[in-house]
């Protein structure tokens, strides 16, 4: 199933940025967009996909097939990063 | 698919693993001992690439782990594609990692020094494992000994070189690699269809 978690960690070796997912669970993330000078994410929170049956706190779960309505949605405009983040904040 | 980089690393004890890799400013190199290639300092980036061939852009990296420490100390190991050239730390890796607090393999990106998890799957981590990453266009996949484990989706990285990096959080002596290589996909379809072939499947 597709959630949506936070991105934790500090973007080292030892503490790499991540979906905040249990260790011991299986993930598979679309990458998700970054700052090219410093690599930090420019979103908060992740799509991740993980086993149906993983015991997950996660923000939101996500219909399949509205994450396959995404790129109906057309680019996202690097130029205006600022206004695209602010929409995809949670509260 | 085609071996286009082979290093056992069989040579005497040195600070360096010779003119072919480069070390990053910012990052500690590898260093030979005992015929392998260990990271030279703890608690630290250990990163090198290897710059006398570049295989094209759809690439393939692949360590075997030599020494795997028993112990509970942290280390992660990686092969990395994609690489960007010093002092510029970016490109995708595929690692094996333990304990945190079990073994696990993963596929990571940096940027810019930025370290990123893409995807990860637990599994147990041994001596002699092969740690393998494929890059073709924007599809990364991570084998272990020749099983797919995780998948990732990212076309930022479009060309580099191919390199190895590893944080030993404890010990130097925790982790060391084996043999190194690297290749791209050429002749891949054409194997394919023989092997079609030789099984009576297509003519």
């Amino acid at each position: 199933m597709w959630i949506e978690v936070d991105i934790i960690g500090t973007g080292t070796l030892r503490d790499p940025y991540r979906p905040d997912v249990p260790d011991g669970v299986p993930f598979s993330a679309p990458s998700w967009p970054k700052n090219p000078a410093n690599g930090r994410p420019l979103m908060k929170t992740a799509f991740v996909c993980v086993p149906d049956d993983a015991a997950i706190s996660a923000k939101q779960i996500i219909r399949a097939d509205l994450l396959l309505e995404l790129p109906k949605r057309g680019a996202i405009d690097l130029k205006n990063i600022t206004h695209v983040e602010k929409s995809w904040q949670r509260s | 698919m085609a071996t286009l980089i082979t290093d056992t690393f069989d040579r005497s004890n040195n600070a360096d693993l010779g003119a072919s890799w480069d070390g990053y400013s910012g990052s500690n190199p590898f260093a030979i001992n005992s015929n392998a290639a260990r990271p030279s300092a703890a608690a630290a980036d250990n990163i090198e690439t290897y710059n006398a061939t570049t295989p094209p852009d759809d690439q393939w990296a692949e360590i075997t782990i030599g020494t795997w420490a028993a112990n509970a100390n942290y280390r992660n190991i990686h092969a990395a594609c994609r690489f960007a050239a010093p002092n510029t730390i970016s490109g995708y890796t595929g690692a094996a990692e333990t304990p945190n607090p079990a073994g696990k393999v993963f596929i990571g990106e940096f940027v810019a020094g930025s370290f990123s998890v893409l995807a990860s799957s637990p599994q147990t981590i041994v001596s002699g494992d092969v740690i393998r990453l494929e890059v073709i266009g924007s599809n990364l996949t991570l084998f272990q000994n020749g099983l797919s484990r995780a998948t990732a989706s990212d076309g930022t990285r479009t060309s580099g070189r191919v390199g190895i990096v590893s944080y030993p959080n404890s010990a130097i002596t925790d982790v060391d690699i084996a043999s190194f290589r690297a290749g791209d996909f050429s002749n891949f379809i054409p194997k394919v269809i023989n092997n079609l072939r030789n099984q009576g499947i297509c003519s």
